[in-house]
């Protein structure tokens, strides 16, 4: 169960704001609360079961009150349009409802995954356990959504086709995390640094399983995959399955870094296109409470190669909050971690990646993140060029709500039963109500 | 949504009010302000506000239901589907020419089978059947909400029909064949 402190257990299902209805639907993650398995199936208690039953024999002999017909009767349209969150969508309808034919494409496929072995899709139930972060004190601000969708009604789609990926992308982020794995195991003090990794899908991950074992995963993918996506969360998922093992080897055997992997392509543009499926998301970073709680006092965000020196939209009011709280939040690119070009660096099969691009610089990385001063850093020299976030500070922007909202909603046809159907409530009316 | 599990516990409530009326404002702008993911102290914190809403408008409730079902998972897909599934049929106004003065206001709630929410709930609503439609009984039910624990909350809605402030429902209309499963409040 969800503890008060966690970030926003719950989530909107649907929101409705037009002249016949306003309102919204909320669901709380992390309570069970389909399937026979019941935390609790027993009785409720003799009193609530003897009262139903009572009252039922009250509608069956007609004493009681019977419903039909409803609070909103007032159209025999076989169909109706929705208003939903896509996640909440596929959650009813299944993983690849509105596919109209669609397939999934697999660019960059491997027969195996990083340990060799290949993909067996009928071992995947425990996915989002296999992946939760090893470190339990993170738990809460794991989001297993994505890791979901292999135990997912209608996933056949994907399952049949599911990959491991290992693109040229993702390599390139994986030597880049290399390089600040290295960065994080050889200065004291990165215990209380949080790294907010936010590249697009497949890189995040591979950057996360290259900072292995320096830093505690923590997945926050909150959508599904649809072969119509907007956001390719399917190849995300691959390029997990890519690099499970490496995940998979991770212990928790010393007070490790936390480090919140998002994907970045979770707001890629979209303007209500009727041939895509809008499976874009905001990002469930945790609170400045709860990474305080954890000992953090600083929070360190990647940012892709291109991006612009400012956090995006969608985190600004989550970096307030760690800036309010006393958190230090500072920005890096990972275009600043570059393979060593010096005339003296050394052959190696695949290069090796330095902040500033060279060995030299590299431990001028905490200097330049206020984890270290220059004393203590003695050795390391000061890159020439300017480096990506020198002048960052987190501030209030004005962000259009209404644009975060709309993410990852649409309107859906929902098609009633050709009876007529439920047009409003109906059936029984029964229990205590008056 | 088939298959859910838990407790329902729910109302639905015909308050009286003019388009113009302040009160109706609010709760529109507070539902409207609302419609996003939430921690569970600010969730705490809505359902609190639009139960103050409701407490000022009891006088005002004409006709309403509530309902308490243990094994309750059908009751409140039925309800929530009630109202969703017919969300965009367009409007039609009573032709009567009565006067539009009603909203109707649905909180809904899928507790955790036999978690606090639901035990406080169960004790609340064991009631009398004779006290099951008195003002009184709403009052109380109403002042069960902010009482809830709500990290055993499953599933929650609130939706205020008509959503436009330049619509409303007809007292005749919500005591027609359509709506009588709506009772009278004493």
């Amino acid at each position: 169960m969800n503890s008060e402190r966690d970030a926003t257990p719950f989530a909107v299902q649907v929101v409705y704001d037009q002249d016949e209805v306003l309102g919204a639907r909320w669901w709380q993650e992390g309570i069970r609360a389909f399937g026979a398995a019941s935390a609790a199936s027993g009785s409720s208690g003799t009193v609530d079961e003897s009262r139903r039953t009572a009252l039922k024999l009250l509608v069956a002999l007609g004493g009681g009150a019977l419903v039909l017909g409803g609070a909103f009767s007032k159209c025999s349209s076989n169909s109706t349009t929705v208003r939903s969150t896509s996640l909440a969508w596929q959650r009813q309808h299944g993983l690849a409802a509105n596919a109209n034919g669609a397939t999934f494409e697999w660019p960059d496929a491997i027969a195996t995954d990083v340990g060799g072995s290949r993909l067996d899709t009928s071992k995947l139930q425990n996915l989002a356990d296999e992946l939760a972060p090893r470190d339990r004190a993170y738990v809460p601000a794991f989001v297993p959504t994505l890791l979901q969708a292999v135990t997912a009604s209608g996933n056949g789609d994907l399952l049949r086709g599911l990959k491991c990926i290992r693109s040229a992308s993702m390599m390139a982020a994986f030597a880049r995390g290399e390089a600040m794995r290295t960065l994080f195991e050889s200065q004291p003090g990165t215990e209380q640094v949080a790294l907010v990794v936010d590249l697009p899908g497949p890189d995040s991950v591979a950057f996360a399983a290259a900072m292995q074992p320096a830093a505690t995963a923590v997945f926050t993918f909150d959508n599904w995959p649809h072969p119509r996506g907007v956001v390719p969360a399917h190849l995300t998922l691959a390029a997990l399955l890519y690099h499970r093992p490496q995940f998979r080897a991770e212990r928790a055997s010393k007070v490790r870094p936390p480090q919140f992997v998002l994907d970045r392509n979770r707001s890629l543009p979209y303007r209500d296109e009727p041939d895509r499926f809008d499976n874009r998301y905001l990002p469930k970073l945790p609170r400045a409470s709860f990474l305080k709680q954890q000992g953090i006092t600083r929070v360190l965000y990647v940012a892709p190669e291109g991006a612009p020196e400012v956090e995006p939209d969608d985190c600004n009011e989550t970096f307030l909050d760690y800036r309010e709280a006393g958190l230090d939040v500072r920005l890096t690119g990972l275009a600043d971690f570059r393979s060593d070009t010096t005339p003296n660096a050394t052959a190696e099969p695949r290069p090796r990646y330095f902040w500033g691009g060279s060995p030299l610089h590299h431990g001028w990385f905490w200097i330049q993140h206020g984890l270290m001063n220059q004393r203590s850093g003695l050795g390391a020299v000061a890159p020439t060029q300017r480096m990506f976030g020198t002048d960052y500070r987190v501030q209030k922007r004005s962000v259009p709500s209404s644009d975060l909202a709309r993410r990852g909603v649409s309107e859906f046809r929902s098609e009633r039963p050709s009876s007529g159907g439920s047009r409003g409530r109906t059936g029984f009316f029964g229990g205590y109500g008056g | 949504m088939a298959d859910l599990q838990g407790t329902f516990f729910g109302l639905q409530l015909a308050v009286r009010t003019s388009k113009a009326e302040p009160w109706r404002k609010k709760l529109c702008e507070l539902v409207r302000d609302n419609m996003r993911d939430m921690s569970t102290i600010d969730h705490r914190g809505f359902y609190g506000a639009v139960t103050n809403l409701l407490l000022e408008a009891s006088d005002r409730i004409a006709v309403a239901t509530w309902d308490f079902v243990a094994d309750g998972g059908g009751e409140f897909d039925d309800w929530v589907r009630g109202i969703e599934d017919d969300v965009s049929t367009p409007w039609v106004q009573d032709p009567s020419g009565a006067a539009m003065d009603h909203v109707l206001v649905s909180v809904f709630f899928l507790l955790q089978k036999n978690g606090p929410s639901a035990r406080l709930c169960g004790d609340r609503c064991d009631l009398p059947e004779s006290t099951w439609n008195a003002r009184s009984t709403y009052r109380l039910l109403l002042e069960t909400i902010p009482q809830l624990d709500h990290r055993s909350i499953v599933s929650d809605a609130v939706y205020v029909t008509p959503g436009s402030t330049e619509l409303g429902f007809s007292l005749s209309e919500l005591r027609g064949d359509d709506y009588d499963y709506l009772n009278p409040v004493r």
